[in-house]
């Protein structure tokens, strides 16, 4: 009975082993590749989103026009401009306000509800003119959406941080 | 017929052609290896798809904005008419030469009756037209001299 088949050949072993090796690289690929595509669909979201909100705020006066002496209740859409691409200082003030104080209901307006959202002014040396407040600790991804604008009749850049949470 | 005796087993019975089988599976068999290359190769293909993926879909449309509102940032702080009528680039160059760090700029200025020769022209510091993907705007510049003049300024944009 010394000849009698055995369970575990070392060639079965061996192509088990290669086997699972095979299985194991496609399980962590797969992964990988779904996290990947995942992130992929929430950076595309977040660049729609941030693509319309930069737009508008940069050449819409928002609605109503003269929001920013408004309440934030009666605000419907935040806009920036005076006319396209000249941006109002009373209006930039009034938003980071909003942005400060109630941060939630002003970026759910301004469209960005799943992403953190940071709103500067710049001069063309980089140094920062306004900013909101925005608690970077739970965001691990930054994207920076810059646009050139006029401001008090000098050449400006309008900044969104947006922030895909952890 | 005794077998053992004649040859045909070992001491503990084994039939020898058994135990040293001259035709033994190879580890890798020409089927395996065939199955493994195929699937590699599925591999690759699938991975080369993958890798296509571009995150960066909105870079033109980047491209697109930064280049448009230079341009309008340019004309409505009266860069290009000051341009013009100091028949002098050097506005220009100093205004693009500030501009978004990622992007090189290029405007040139033509007038409106030959728009094939540039009266006026900047390239960004540091930038040469070297690029995989280029995006240009027009506007039209009026100039209210004597007379009125029209102009039409076209910006070029690339990424660094």
């Amino acid at each position: 009975m010394n000849n009698k088949g055995q369970f575990f050949s070392p060639d079965l072993l061996i192509a088990i082993s290669i086997f699972l090796v095979i299985l194991g690289f496609f399980f962590y690929s797969s992964n990988s590749v779904f996290s990947q595509i995942d992130f992929f669909e929430i950076k595309k979201d977040a660049d729609e989103v941030s693509h319309s909100t930069m737009n508008i705020l940069v050449y819409s006066p928002g609605v109503p026009f003269n929001w920013e002496e408004k309440s934030l209740a009666d605000t419907n859409l935040f806009g920036l401009a005076l006319n396209r691409n000249v941006i109002s200082q009373e209006k930039l003030v009034a938003l980071i306000t909003d942005l400060n104080n109630s941060y939630s209901q002003t970026k759910s307006k301004l469209g960005f509800g799943r992403y953190d959202f940071k709103l500067q002014l710049l001069d063309l040396n980089g140094s920062v003119l306004y900013t909101s407040y925005l608690d970077s600790n739970n965001t691990k991804l930054e994207i920076i959406y810059e646009r050139t604008v006029l401001f008090n009749e000098q050449i400006a850049v309008l900044r969104g941080v947006v922030g895909l949470e952890k | 017929m005794d077998l053992k005796n004649k040859g045909f087993f070992d001491e503990e019975g084994l039939q020898k052609s058994n135990r040293f089988p001259k035709n033994r599976g190879f580890i890798i068999s020409s089927d395996a290896f065939i199955g493994l290359t195929v699937l590699a190769f599925l591999i690759l293909v699938s991975l080369s798809y993958v890798a296509q993926v571009n995150i960066d879909s909105w870079n033109n449309i980047d491209l697109i904005n930064s280049a448009r509102d230079l341009s309008t940032v340019l004309e409505k702080n009266l860069v290009f008419e000051n341009a013009i009528k100091q028949q002098s680039s050097e506005l220009i160059q100093q205004n693009i030469n500030e501009s978004l760090q990622s992007i090189c700029f290029e405007a040139r200025i033509y007038s409106s009756t030959d728009l094939n020769t540039p009266i006026l022209g900047a390239l960004k510091a540091d930038c040469t037209k070297s690029f995989s993907e280029l995006v240009s705007v027009e506007r039209t510049i009026i100039v209210n001299d004597s007379n009125v003049s029209f102009y039409v300024a076209k910006m070029e944009a690339w990424y660094k």
